[in-house]
């Protein structure tokens, strides 16, 4: 504690060790019109006598928690008062008392199956001593149960709908009732706002839960599509390349888009590649083998491609022999 | 005078009620504690006053009822409004309500201790937090925040960080700088934990639980150099599995998206949150603040 605080609790200590001294075993019930620690002195016993009528009135309402907070103070101020001292341990016996007849109400009302009144009889017990562990455990048990139980009923239903329920049509006639839902929802609006990506995001959340939803798979295929084609208007086959390859995981396997679109532009960044090395051949060789190894990658078949490579290879290999 | 549980003080002409919370508990937001101990709602030279040096009402339950904590879930902000996206100038109306109206907005953290019976919440405490870790929240949602002076959690599941509309490292490096936004995990893939994957046996599944749960606490330990304490479910879906795997991997807490507010005994693996939708009037963001429920318990 700091020296601040030190010292005015310094200052209580000894009008109270004064009263002590000065014969005020019981404390005086009056307070004093003097000037300095006396005045102060005045104060504490205005304050005593009001914790001590305040704690009487707790006890005769039947609070007694409250009670007892106040017996504790007074025992703070006159930590050698033993009446103060009894008081708090008898009203401490009547409070646990209370919380356990509660607490044994309550644990008698849930073998019942009385759910409801077993949670007001744990909370009772609480409100009487809320440091008890045993109430809380149960009010905790009862209410994991009660969300746990809420969970599974959802992941029953799940399960009734991966097998094969149109779900995205659920969506339309807004029935939404799960996050999944939501994502799903958000998902439309922002394919629909031309937010392609943004809509894969929050779709492919809805396929974590529903992965055979056949509407929201075609919702991804169309957004990955719609990215492939835009990057082909832009002259990025390879970023097109990458769209189309994810489009594939959602494709109906009657659907020859994807493959026909991969394989198009395949042959296409083939012959670019095979291009870009004829263009360099005569000044890096290097870089030729390079653009034709990509060109043979994107199209095993590309004949010129494959001869300028080997050709590429065996010069490389003399010219490393001659160095 | 000072006790194992009361400090009995005389005032001095200085003191406030906020300046002997800070000097005794350490903390001037508790000073509601000492006004509501001593029915005060100021402090005048020369008064006795006791400061409770323990929570008075652990748990937050008193004789005429008990407290909850709402906690509410956000997702993305925009100008064109769904379920899942909330305007700003929505979201600016449900801030101005809580500050008009006298609500508390508290860190998440604080419901740790406050689960353990270790601290007193003030009334009408209620929690912000934002799924997912939408760059919207940086734009939209964060400067409200800062004008307000309300923490926040930002819920991220780490393979959205760096993606075109997912929050960067640097942002939200900056937003936790700040003081008042913290970052928890929400998963690694956002792939639901609650139940597997078609065709995906038990070994996998664990293997995926784990890997969802400890792969964002170290991401967001190595970028932001921060330990997590807390977890949202991706979909709020849980089961026993996951909860085990939490509490061995250190969480403390972890929130699901079962609407209702939460009070002491709450289990703390399982805690409700509210979703504020897009679409949402007054009436019905109100309606998610429930922060007491009166029931007469003695």
């Amino acid at each position: 504690m700091k020296d601040s605080a030190q010292g005015r609790l310094l200052v209580l200590g000894m009008v109270i060790v004064l009263w002590g001294v000065s014969g005020c075993g019981r404390l005086p019930l009056k307070s004093s019109t003097a000037s300095g620690p006396k005045s102060v002195a005045g104060d504490i016993v205005i304050a005593i006598r009001a914790h001590e009528e305040q704690a009487q009135v707790y006890a005769d309402k039947g609070m007694l928690p409250e009670a007892l907070i106040e017996w504790k103070i007074l025992a703070t101020i006159r930590p050698d008062a033993a009446p103060y001292a009894e008081n708090i341990r008898r009203l401490e016996q009547r409070i646990q008392d209370a919380a356990q007849k509660h607490l044994r109400a309550g644990v008698k009302a849930l073998e019942n199956g009385k759910i409801r009144a077993a949670k007001l009889e744990f909370m009772k017990s609480l409100a009487y001593d809320p440091r008890q562990s045993t109430p809380k455990t149960y009010l905790e048990e009862m209410e994991r149960r009660a969300i746990l139980s809420i969970q599974t009923a959802k992941y029953e239903r799940i399960k009734r709908r991966r097998a094969g329920e149109k779900l995205a049509v659920q969506v339309a006639a807004a029935q939404i009732d799960e996050q999944e839902f939501y994502y799903l929802e958000q998902g439309v609006r922002l394919f629909r706002d031309g937010e392609l990506r943004n809509s894969i995001v929050e779709i492919e959340k809805f396929l974590n839960s529903y992965p055979g939803d056949p509407l929201a798979r075609q919702y991804v295929l169309d957004a990955y599509l719609g990215i492939a084609m835009e990057k082909i208007a832009s002259g990025k086959l390879d970023v097109a390349l990458v769209s189309l390859e994810k489009s594939k995981n959602y494709a109906a396997e009657d659907d020859p888009r994807p493959a026909a679109y991969i394989r198009r532009i395949k042959k296409s960044l083939a012959e670019d590649y095979y291009e870009k090395g004829q263009r360099v051949f005569r000044r890096d060789i290097d870089r030729a083998i390079e653009y034709w190894q990509r060109s043979v990658e994107y199209d095993p078949e590309h004949a010129g491609a494959q001869m300028r490579l080997s050709t590429a290879m065996k010069i490389k290999r003399k010219l490393g022999t001659l160095n | 005078m000072e006790g194992e549980e009361f400090v009995v003080v005389a005032t001095k002409t200085s003191d406030t009620l906020q300046s002997l919370a800070k000097e005794f508990l350490g903390d001037e937001s508790r000073s509601r504690e000492i006004a509501r101990l001593n029915k005060i709602d100021r402090i005048l030279p020369g008064q006795t006053i006791a400061i409770p040096l323990q929570p008075l009402h652990p748990l937050g339950i008193y004789p005429d009822g008990y407290q909850t904590i709402p906690i509410l879930a956000y997702h993305r902000f925009g100008l064109s409004e769904s379920n899942m996206t909330v305007t700003p100038e929505s979201f600016y109306r449900q801030m101005a309500y809580l500050a008009n109206n006298d609500f508390n907005v508290i860190p998440l953290k604080d419901l740790v201790q406050f689960l353990d019976g270790k601290k007193q919440l003030p009334p009408k405490s209620v929690v912000l937090t934002f799924d997912d870790g939408y760059k919207s929240f940086y734009m939209f949602a964060y400067p409200l925040m800062l004008k307000y002076g309300f923490p926040g959690t930002v819920f991220v599941y780490s393979d959205f960080v760096n993606k075109k509309a997912g929050l960067n490292w640097s942002e939200i490096k900056e937003m936790v700088d700040s003081g008042l936004i913290d970052v928890q995990p929400h998963s690694r893939f956002h792939t639901n934990l609650g139940l597997s994957k078609i065709g995906e046996n038990e070994t996998d599944y664990m293997k995926r639980i784990e890997d969802e749960i400890t792969t964002p606490s170290r991401r967001i330990n190595k970028h932001i150099g921060r330990s997590v304490y807390g977890f949202a479910y991706p979909y709020g879906d849980s089961n026993e599995k996951v909860i085990d795997e939490l509490r061995a991997a250190g969480y403390q807490l972890a929130v699901t998206v079962q609407a209702g507010s939460n009070p002491g005994f709450a289990p703390p693996y399982l805690l409700k949150r509210t979703m504020v939708f897009g679409g949402d009037d007054m009436e019905r963001f109100v309606s998610g603040l429930r922060w007491f429920e009166e029931v007469t318990l003695r």
